[in-house]
């Protein structure tokens, strides 16, 4: 790995847990920079994000107030939809999956850029 | 904190589906339930009770940690990954999340947050387009 790898990881690992959002921008690292398979690197995001935000979760669990029942509530329908997302997966040719990813990053971003603030 | 679901049924099925929703774009892309679980869950507390952005902030992060855990399983046991492709990533990722962590109350992540949001779209429109 080298060393823009380990700065990438490093950044968006911080960005992602300051709540600005990293979890895409180690994918197109590893996709435009490094020309790795989209579903290599998607996989590889998801490793990262699991090592990233376990301090978080644990300096939250103490400072934060945490709605364990609506925590619980969305994350079991969230991982019901993983297993959706898993199907569906199957049945996305590799190309399709790398501009799929794009058009939802661009779709996010202008949702995060847009979003009004209550 | 005192909490009370003022109208349980909608309350519970908009974070269901929400849930849903986050699930399926984290199994499919491995990444992007976040923006969901922070809409849904803002709006869910919105209408029964207040909790401050960063404390929504903090249940998607650990909402998202259960679903990256079973998309992560699911890319492992497809053969998709191994643990020893995302190791030598994995020691940055972790000390980016404990200072990123830290900064969460100490940095005014709004502007952050708007450059970031274009630099997304950038780089979602180049991915599209190659």
């Amino acid at each position: 790995m080298s060393f823009w790898g380990s700065i990438v990881s490093f950044f968006a690992s911080a960005l992602a847990a300051m709540g600005v959002g990293g979890g895409g921008f180690m994918v197109i690292y590893l996709t435009l920079a490094l020309n790795m398979e989209q579903l290599q690197a998607q996989g590889i995001n998801l490793i990262l994000f699991l090592a990233g935000s376990m301090p978080g979760l644990l300096i939250h669990v103490f400072k934060r107030r945490i709605n364990f029942f609506a925590v619980i509530l969305f994350s079991v329908f969230g991982v019901a939809g993983t297993f959706f997302g898993a199907y569906i997966l199957r049945a996305i040719p590799a190309l399709f999956l790398r501009k799929a990813f794009g058009a939802m990053l661009a779709v996010l971003g202008c949702a995060a850029l847009f979003r009004k603030k209550r | 904190m005192h909490f009370k679901i003022t109208s349980p049924l909608p309350a519970i099925f908009s974070l269901a589906i929400g849930g849903l929703a986050a699930g399926t774009l984290n199994g499919v892309f491995g990444t992007g339930g976040g923006i969901i679980g922070v809409f849904a869950l803002s709006r869910f507390f919105r209408e029964n009770g207040g909790y401050d952005k960063k404390d929504i902030f903090a249940m998607t992060l650990f909402s998202c940690f259960f679903m990256s855990v079973s998309s992560a399983a699911m890319y492992l046991m497809a053969g998709h990954i191994s643990f020893a492709d995302a190791f030598p990533y994995a020691i940055p990722a972790l000390a980016g999340g404990i200072v990123g962590a830290f900064l969460l109350d100490k940095i005014k992540t709004s502007i952050l947050s708007k450059i970031f949001a274009l630099l997304i779209i950038y780089s979602g429109v180049t991915l599209f387009l190659r």
